[in-house]
């Protein structure tokens, strides 16, 4: 392993794999995947070990891992399901934007809803408004002592599931500048939740469109200052970019592990096929792309724990680690030839899964804006 | 109560030893608590749960495997932690010493147990030997044991039902119960907390068992399929006797 774990690096991730290995059976994973969905009642045990809180401070009830440590554990958990990992991290990264942003009474009324084990998601895309933020059209209007808001919201991850939103609203026509950010308790008259989405992969992951209609929010639940809420929602992008990739290279491993279990079992003209050079040309590759993205990500890790912007190097990270991601379950699949195009193995839903990371988040072509943005200004075109 | 659970590392992890042209590699990091002492601290846990009390974890593991299973223990609710340095307790020889030396110490430490229980292994016939130097009830290889005492102990046709008396030295099986996981707060808090470390004076060379591999000279055979009519079935005789075929 390139990576070489610290003494309690190799705890956490052994605790998690004790967890997947007892909640996370492949029979369960393939029936909710099979189903588009994932009962709250599997996030149970997960509430129990902490990892729904896992990066959060102690002060507000977390674990307080480090952002290193954490994305070793998520990797690990992503092994067994992306789409289940992706749902704990969405509820602490929100609470993470509450605490950069707004204030301390906030933070703690955030983690008090999250801790007992409620979820919390993030939204701000809508219908006509993905890479391009600056197009939310969902408004937030002061009225005294709040805000109403109306709108709808499209993809929110978490919706159906969560009891608090963090959601991003225009408060003035002042493009990207004209956004704020609000925290939303779910049972605020007025919200309605739409129907889960039947997507491609991630599908134990809850993806729902969310309306408000003249829903009252009282203005201390506005997080930050009117007209920040870009910085917030970019914040939240940088730590959520971070995280997918980690839940990348997770994908990426178990796509590994199953094409190699099954290259050394299965035997075709007298011989098990990792005999076969283009076999063994495609593992090679595919271990050499999960060495240098989990490399890649931990340096990211690293640069968030001391408080480094991450604005460059996140999405680079998220874009190399999607983008190769693609080929390493393409490869898995191809080497478990027609039974990997079949649902009798696990490989053709990483591949699924991985499509997913590739638009979450920021697209990478986005990221790639992103990059560029950031090369230029050191590079001066 | 007061309650003592001996743990050591499982061999479960099939990386724990890798080959490689004929080299053997031990893996110490992927050693981790065994099934059998995780239901042991599982059921030591219960017992604190219903009748109150302290739960010490001592291990006789070495280096960072120690470190780790003690964290585990920890984690999962024990409230001290000592690891022994001295000797190897799966070495008939020296487990006579250590078991004398760790008694030793329990009473200059004025530890007197209750219950003292460690998962079953092929090694862990020191537990016998602890019950019958504190004079301790002793049950072996339960298969279930509950909170009032009463256990059960697996036979091939059959189960033997009983209950057990305090004090005593019980050994189990995984099957007594499903162990809970800890806690991601619990594992960081007990990677920070002090484990004891206890050191006794070591043996000599000559009071500890020496390895010695044979090397096993292949016996060559020959089956002539053609000209011997019996060679069909002394292949397979041959082949149920060494277990590649049933």
């Amino acid at each position: 392993m390139a990576l070489q774990y610290t003494q309690a690096q190799k705890e956490y991730i052994h605790l998690t794999q004790e967890f997947g290995d007892r909640y996370l059976t492949p029979e369960i994973i393939k029936k909710y995947d099979k189903e588009g969905n994932c009962p709250r009642s599997l996030f149970e045990p997960a509430i129990n070990l902490g990892l729904h809180m896992l990066e959060i401070p102690e002060e507000y009830g977390g674990a307080g891992l480090s952002y290193e440590d954490s994305a070793l554990v998520f990797e690990k958990l992503a092994e067994y399901d992306a789409g289940y990992a992706l749902t704990l991290i969405t509820s602490f990264v929100a609470l993470r934007c509450v605490l950069m942003a707004g204030t301390k009474e906030q933070a703690q009324k955030f983690a008090n809803v999250i801790k007992p084990g409620h979820f919390a998601a993030f939204t701000m895309s809508e219908a006509d408004a993905g890479s391009d933020a600056g197009s939310v059209k969902a408004t937030a209007v002061r009225n005294n002592n709040e805000y109403i808001l109306n709108g709808n919201k499209a993809f929110a991850t978490n919706g159906g599931l969560a009891d608090i939103f963090i959601g991003i609203f225009r408060t003035s026509d002042n493009g990207n500048h004209g956004l704020s950010a609000f925290m939303i308790d779910k049972n605020t008259p007025g919200i309605w939740i739409g129907k889960h989405e039947d997507k491609m992969g991630l599908r134990l992951s809850n993806t729902v469109p969310i309306g408000f209609k003249n829903v009252h929010v009282p203005v201390e639940n506005l997080i930050g200052k009117e007209g920040r809420g870009i910085n917030i929602a970019l914040s939240s992008l940088n730590l959520s970019r971070a995280y997918v990739s980690t839940l990348t290279v997770g994908i990426m491993q178990r796509a590994l592990n199953e094409a190699a279990k099954y290259a050394n079992e299965r035997e075709q003209f007298n011989q098990p096929i990792v005999q076969f050079e283009s076999v063994q040309n495609m593992l090679a590759d595919m271990a050499t792309s999960v060495e240098t993205a989990r490399l890649l990500v931990n340096n990211t890790m690293k640069m968030m724990d001391k408080n480094l912007s991450v604005r460059q190097e996140g999405a680079m990270t998220k874009l190399f680690v999607t983008d190769i991601a693609q080929k390493v379950t393409s490869d898995a699949v191809q080497i478990l030839g027609g039974y990997g195009y079949t649902r009798a193995y696990p490989v053709e839903k990483l591949m699924r899964d991985v499509k997913g990371f590739q638009i979450l988040e920021g697209t990478n072509e986005i990221q790639r804006m992103t990059i560029a943005r950031e090369v230029s200004k050191k590079y001066q075109f | 109560m007061k309650i003592a659970v001996i743990i050591k590392a499982g061999l479960e992890h099939l990386q724990t030893y890798t080959s490689y042209k004929n080299k053997v590699t031990y893996h110490p990091e992927n050693l981790f608590l065994s099934t059998e002492d995780k239901s042991a601290l599982e059921y030591a846990l219960q017992l604190i749960e219903v009748k109150g009390g302290l739960i010490d974890a001592y291990s006789f593991e070495q280096g960072e495997v120690a470190d780790r299973i003690l964290h585990e223990a920890m984690a999962l609710g024990a409230n001290t932690a000592t690891k022994i340095v001295t000797g190897d307790l799966k070495d008939p020889m020296q487990q006579n010493y250590l078991v004398k030396k760790l008694i030793q110490y329990l009473k200059n430490e004025g530890k007197k147990y209750d219950l003292i229980i460690t998962g079953y292994s092929s090694f862990s016939q020191f537990a016998a030997i602890i019950a019958d130097k504190l004079k301790m009830n002793y049950y072996d290889q339960l298969t279930n044991i509950d909170v009032n005492f009463n256990y059960e102990m697996k036979l091939e046709k059959g189960i033997l039902k009983g209950q057990c008396e305090l004090p005593m030295v019980i050994t189990n099986l995984s099957s007594i119960n499903t162990p809970r996981l800890a806690n991601f707060s619990a594992v960081k808090k007990a990677i920070n907390s002090k484990i004891t470390e206890v050191s006794f004076k070591k043996l000599n060379k000559q009071k500890v068992s020496q390895i010695k591999v044979e090397t096993e000279k292949s016996e060559k055979m020959i089956f002539n399929l053609d000209n011997d009519p019996d060679a069909t079935s002394k292949l397979i005789t041959l082949l149920e006797r060494n277990g590649i075929m049933r």
